[in-house]
């Protein structure tokens, strides 16, 4: 059997890690990477749940979480620069 | 036989991909200048997601699981290096300052000459219209 399960612990360890560099900052593009990273490890989570229960129901929420977070940064980026989103 | 072999394939693509995370995690936790954080991020998160979904694909053969699997794979690798390139480029443009151990600065020179051109053309193109 392949293990996922311990692959899915492994990368919950890696969790507050990443927290740390968001709470702690301390700029905000910091934070932003730290989110980011945050995103991809839930996805991954979400991905591997998926392979356990060999269902398609959870990787469905990792493909919307993936175009949510790329589309998030960019808004980010770009009111950061801007000052406004929709100029 | 091939059973085995997938296994042993799925198993060592887990593998890496949990060690970039914990790379990327650990290049978050110690670089010591926004730049450098964004660039250990976004690089591991792309082979790392990549890595554990291939695992997935080659444990689980063809099903919906593994082409949704493959849609996401392609999905990352062309807007993960999007999404850092914009975050650095904002960080700067921010004025978040760069680590004393920065031996080069291109982009600074750069962004300076590109602000006096837009400043010199500015008002030839009002006279124009």
């Amino acid at each position: 059997m392949i293990p996922f399960t311990y692959a899915m612990i492994a990368l919950a360890g890696v969790i507050p890690i990443v927290l740390y560099r968001f709470v702690r900052g301390p700029s905000i593009p910091d934070r932003v990477v730290a989110l980011e990273a945050l995103v991809s490890i839930v996805m991954a989570l979400l991905v591997l749940n998926s392979y356990i229960q060999g269902s398609s129901v959870y990787i469905d929420a990792a493909l919307v979480l993936s175009i949510f977070g790329f589309i998030s940064t960019v808004a980010i980026a770009k009111y950061l620069v801007r000052g406004d989103l929709f100029a | 036989m091939l059973d085995g072999l997938r296994e042993i394939i799925a198993t060592a693509f887990l593998i890496v991909g949990v060690f970039f995370y914990f790379s990327g995690a650990l290049g978050l936790l110690r670089f010591p200048d926004v730049y450098n954080r964004i660039h250990a991020a976004t690089k591991t998160s792309t082979i790392g997601v990549v890595a554990i979904l291939l695992s997935g694909v080659v444990a689980l053969g063809i099903q919906p699981v593994s082409v949704k699997a493959v849609v996401i794979i392609l999905f990352l690798l062309l807007t993960y290096p999007v999404a850092g390139h914009l975050l650095a480029r904002a960080a700067y443009r921010t004025g978040v300052v760069l680590t004393d151990r920065t031996l080069r600065d291109e982009y600074g020179p750069a962004l300076e000459l590109e602000e006096i051109e837009e400043v010199e053309d500015g008002p030839e193109e009002k006279e124009g219209a």
